[in-house]
């Protein structure tokens, strides 16, 4: 960090605000134990994020219990990567861009591994980065975030779908309360066998009907003639 | 009479204040003891109430001035109950150390135990220092912080030559201390709610209103910026600067030592 860098005054507001990030990454990780223990494994190392557009910088040092945020650190980081904001969260949150839209490089230097691994956890803590960051990325990343909005949006349909299916599985299978779609459609093939089986006794009836008459006024006819009768 | 019979009657004479009264110069210290003593307890609580959380803030920026890298020594003077050493606890790593000192037994006994709480107990050590002469040797720290503790210091010209002393070269003093507003409508505010609610919050959550009582009168009779920058200049500090937070009532001065 240069001398000029050094005498930067720190803001209050962006202090503020990557406090109120570092709290809420914190505790997430506290209601995902196995996520945090992942992470704690790392506990001493130290990410720097550089944004290039708006300029910014955020070191993250993992420690024993969750994560500490800084605007600016003289250590050496593990890991450093640097990008425009939203190939940045592409990369470290898996944020879809937006169809149509071209994601730019981002460089990476340092320990590659321990990225893939930072880049795990943040998946597997299904939580709404965009919300999280929302008070550091401001509206530079406004519609970035409507996007991944959208998706939170399409989670939560297709998790209402899978309630659904959930609920209709325990109602048929489980509770017996009503018939599983397997049992309404055997019970259908039932139903229209049924009916092909009194369809064809109906036509046999009706046939032996139409012969009734013609057989009634010659009752002395010879055996081998009721013998063609239909079966 | 000798020279130092005379130093000893005119030490004996010499007053200085504890907030707004004037006391005998020896009597400052044990005065002041008397404060954190009875608000070790729930200081934090405190701190948290009358700053309105603000204190976390301001010492997050201090951190970020810093610098700390793995393998630093700092020495948190008047470090209390720990906030500060906790975080350079996790920066210094396992090379590095971090020395917590105060000169209140009851809120080191606080500040040992939030380190054994946060795991820093492999590198920090807890120690018991008078301010104006630390017992360390000479270049022994590449930094050291004092955060909301210079007010307090009898002998405040004293304690920064003897953090020089102790600073490495190229080493740096940070000190964060309530200071003054630079705004007057701000000022007047901050005079009415200080002086109006922190005797009041103390005397309702650590049945204390004395002690912010001195809070609020000591923060008026502590040097404000200039004034403080130029003795940390006479101290030998270079480089010497201040930040002003939230409009001046809090200021962090910075100094290095070449």
């Amino acid at each position: 960090m240069s001398l000029k860098d050094q005498s930067r005054s720190p803001g209050l507001l962006s202090t503020t605000a990557l406090a109120t990030v570092e709290r809420a990454i914190n505790t997430a990780l506290r209601s995902d134990p196995a996520s945090a223990d992942r992470l704690a494994v790392h506990a001493g190392r130290l990410i720097a994020i550089e944004v290039t557009l708006p300029p910014m910088a955020i070191y993250g040092l993992i420690v024993e219990d969750g994560v500490e945020l800084y605007h600016r650190s003289d250590a050496t980081p593990d890991v450093a990567v640097k990008g425009s904001p939203m190939d940045l969260a592409s990369l470290l949150l898996n944020w879809k861009t937006r169809p149509g839209v071209i994601g730019g490089p981002v460089d990476i230097t340092g320990n590659r591994d321990f990225l893939q691994e930072l880049q795990q956890i943040a998946n597997d803590l299904q939580i709404d980065w965009g919300a999280i960051l929302e008070p550091i990325t401001g509206s530079e990343l406004a519609q970035q975030l409507d996007y991944s909005a959208r998706r939170l949006f399409g989670w939560a349909k297709q998790a209402a779908t899978r309630l659904t299916e959930q609920l209709g599985d325990y109602v048929g299978n489980e509770s017996g309360l009503i018939p599983s779609r397997r049992d309404v459609y055997e019970f259908g093939q039932d139903v229209d066998e049924l009916r092909m089986d009194v369809d064809r006794l109906d036509a046999r009836i009706q046939r032996l009907k139409t012969r009734a008459p013609s057989a009634s006024p010659s009752s002395s006819s010879s055996p081998q003639d009721s013998g063609s009768a239909p079966h | 009479m000798n020279d130092n019979t005379r130093d000893d009657v005119a030490d004996a004479n010499k007053v200085t204040h504890f907030g707004y009264q004037q006391v005998p110069w020896q009597e400052k210290q044990q005065k002041v003891a008397g404060v954190f003593r009875s608000v070790a307890g729930k200081y934090d609580v405190m701190n948290d109430l009358i700053s309105m959380g603000s204190h976390r803030i301001l010492k997050r920026m201090t951190i970020e001035l810093a610098g700390i890298r793995p393998g630093h020594k700092v020495l948190d003077l008047a470090g209390g109950t720990g906030d500060l050493a906790i975080k350079f606890s996790r920066l210094v790593g396992e090379t590095g150390q971090v020395v917590l000192a105060d000169i209140n037994d009851a809120m080191l006994d606080v500040g040992r135990d939030r380190l054994f709480d946060a795991g820093c107990s492999h590198n920090t050590q807890v120690t018991q220092v008078n301010g104006e002469c630390l017992p360390f040797e000479d270049n022994s720290f590449h930094c050291i912080t004092i955060a909301f503790g210079l007010r307090n210091i009898t002998d405040k010209d004293a304690a920064l030559r003897s953090m020089l002393r102790v600073l490495k070269p190229g080493g740096r003093l940070l000190v964060l201390e309530f200071s003054t507003p630079t705004n007057k409508h701000l000022a007047k505010a901050y005079d009415t709610y200080s002086f109006a609610v922190w005797p009041k919050l103390g005397k309702l959550i650590v049945n204390d209103a004395d002690s912010y009582q001195y809070l609020a009168e000591s923060i008026r009779m502590h040097p404000d910026q200039d004034t403080l920058q130029g003795m940390m200049d006479t101290a030998g500090f270079a480089r010497t600067e201040y930040f002003n937070m939230i409009g001046g009532i809090v200021a962090l001065h910075r100094g290095f030592k070449f």
